[in-house]
């Protein structure tokens, strides 16, 4: 009886009518949300595009390719309709805004993303120049100079591959991927599951500790995960080393090195020739090379370069406030090369010699003179002795 | 003429997931429920390929669900329409690398196609009114005459 009055007095409350009479189903249920991406992205801009490629590699589902197109002249991507999948990862990782996909750019805007990649490119701190012709390239300023190496940032990189083209020394930008990271992590499970079961054989392979190279180090921990003994990922040491090699094999990024390495050119038919006419011999270049390929002569006090080690990175091209220094081939900068340090043993030769003989003579000199001294001296001796003889001699 | 006009307002539909992540039956979901209630234009999700004129296919084809696809389709009596949904359907989408035989017209023909990831209820449905009534009518028809020869 009360539920019922209850309900009565509900039902007939003027709030409860008006709120019946006016329900309606929402009109516009079929529009999509303001957050809706539509598929596929556009190529809002062609005229921006710089044909990094970025796009085609974030694609998870491979739908985009890059196509060369006539009316622009450059490569631009086409997407395929049927594959997008609207995660808007072209969009995030366009350097120049190219793409555009709903209203996405304008909603992440603010927030920090890190850019989904295929591919990533480290510097090789040993085998870095420092010649800067990597940062000079990079469309997107990714690589920064603190002081005294040059690093690329991993968000603002697009993968675009000109500082690997700029740069003068072979393999020291080095690029791993995805598949390589897939790789290297299989065959860590692979020797942790062994080691588990204790099916793992190895005595000492490598012959010295090796190191490790911080600027490559990606800090995946698979160096860690293998090692027998102990390495610390803090300080970038190997503390305990029981020489397997595991995690030479493990490392996705060859961070983990024993041995030198040395720099090799891509140029090899041309290299830098300092004129003799026109130095002043104010050793700048001397003082930038990075890698030791200029040494002063002997003859002429003046630099020249060693074509067998440099890397043709052009710094002292560069610094040279004369223009002293010009690209020639290979041949004539040996050939000069050659000659300067034929002259220089020559003279270097000539000048130990003779500085060997002065010496010798200067040595002689003093010891004569000692020697004289000493003679003459006992004779004064000798000679008041036998004065003072005869006066005595003489008063008796 | 009568057959024809009531075959356009009546079709059975049967969905078939060929192995994807479920994103495109779930949108397949809501057009049964109320709001974008789809027997209202007179299309009956009936999930047998027997009595079926239409087959809604998504996901890529799965290594194991190659040849049940295609008894699925000799199954279903003519005339007969399949749609694709997703991008699965069309390109394999996200399985591109992985274990799958490819997209669904490799294995049997497709009449219609809708991308997205996934699309729209609302898409779903303007795809389907556009393409299956008047293709299967005409279907109709060619059979017809077939038989009357």
């Amino acid at each position: 009886m009360a539920s019922t009055l209850w309900y009565l007095y509900i039902l007939t409350k003027k709030r409860f009518i008006k709120r019946f009479l006016w329900a309606k189903t929402d009109r516009e249920y079929t529009i999509p949300p303001k957050r809706f991406r539509k598929i596929p992205p556009v190529v809002e801009y062609p005229e921006r595009c710089i044909s990094c490629g970025a796009c085609e590699g974030s694609c998870p589902s491979s739908a985009i390719e890059m196509v060369y197109f006539q009316d622009h002249n450059k490569k631009l991507p086409r997407i395929d309709v049927g594959a997008c999948i609207g995660c808007g990862n072209c969009v995030e990782s366009c350097p120049t805004k190219v793409l555009e996909i709903g209203n996405l750019r304008e909603e992440t805007l603010s927030l920090p993303w890190n850019v989904p990649k295929y591919r990533y490119f480290v510097i090789d701190q040993e085998l870095c120049v420092n010649c800067g012709s990597c940062k000079g390239v990079c469309p997107v300023d990714a690589i920064d100079y603190d002081g005294d190496s040059y690093r690329i940032d991993v968000n603002r990189c697009i993968g675009c591959e000109r500082c690997v083209e700029a740069c003068p020394v072979l393999d020291a930008i080095r690029i791993y991927d995805e598949e390589v990271l897939k790789e290297k992590f299989n065959r860590c499970f692979e020797i942790k599951f062994k080691r588990m079961v204790k099916e793992e054989e190895r005595g000492e392979v490598i012959p010295e500790v090796p190191r490790i190279v911080i600027s490559l180090c990606i800090r995946c921990g698979n160096c860690v995960d293998v090692c027998p003994g102990e390495i610390d990922l803090k300080d970038y040491k190997v503390v305990e080393c029981t020489r397997c090699g595991r995690c030479i094999e493990v490392c996705p990024t060859g961070a983990m090195r024993i041995g030198e390495v040395s720099r090799v050119s891509k140029i090899k038919d041309r290299c830098y020739i300092i004129e003799e006419d026109r130095c002043i011999g104010c050793r700048i270049c001397y003082r930038v090379c990075s890698v030791g390929a200029i040494d002063i002569s002997w003859d002429t006090r003046l630099p020249y370069i060693n074509p067998e080690r440099c890397v043709r990175c052009g710094v002292c091209y560069r610094e040279c406030p004369v223009e002293a220094i010009s690209l020639t081939d290979t041949e004539s900068s040996l050939k000069l090369y050659r000659l300067r340090k034929v002259r220089d043993y020559f003279e270097s030769m000539v000048s130990k010699d003779l500085d060997e003989i002065s010496r010798k003579y200067v040595q002689l000199k003093s010891d004569l003179l000692e020697f004289a001294q000493g003679k003459v001296e006992e004779a004064l001796k000798r000679i008041v002795d036998e004065k003072m003889k005869k006066d005595d001699s003489n008063a008796l | 003429m009568i057959k024809e006009f009531f075959r356009k307002r009546s079709i059975h539909a049967c969905v078939v997931n060929t192995g994807g992540c479920n994103g495109c039956d779930i949108e397949i979901l809501t057009l049964i429920a109320s709001r974008y209630d789809i027997e209202q234009y007179g299309i009956y999700i009936h999930n047998n390929p027997r009595e079926a004129d239409l087959l809604i296919v998504t996901g890529p084809v799965t290594l194991p669900w190659k040849d049940r696809l295609k008894e699925l389709y000799e199954k279903t009596p003519e005339p007969k329409v399949v749609i694709a949904v997703g991008a699965c359907a069309l390109s394999c989408g996200i399985f591109k690398e992985g274990h799958v035989c490819g997209p669904v017209d490799r294995i049997i023909p497709v009449d219609g196609v809708i991308p997205g990831c996934p699309p729209r209820p609302a898409q779903i449905i303007e795809a389907i009114l556009k393409v299956v009534p008047t293709s299967i009518a005409e279907r109709e028809k060619v059979i017809k005459e077939e038989i009357s020869q």
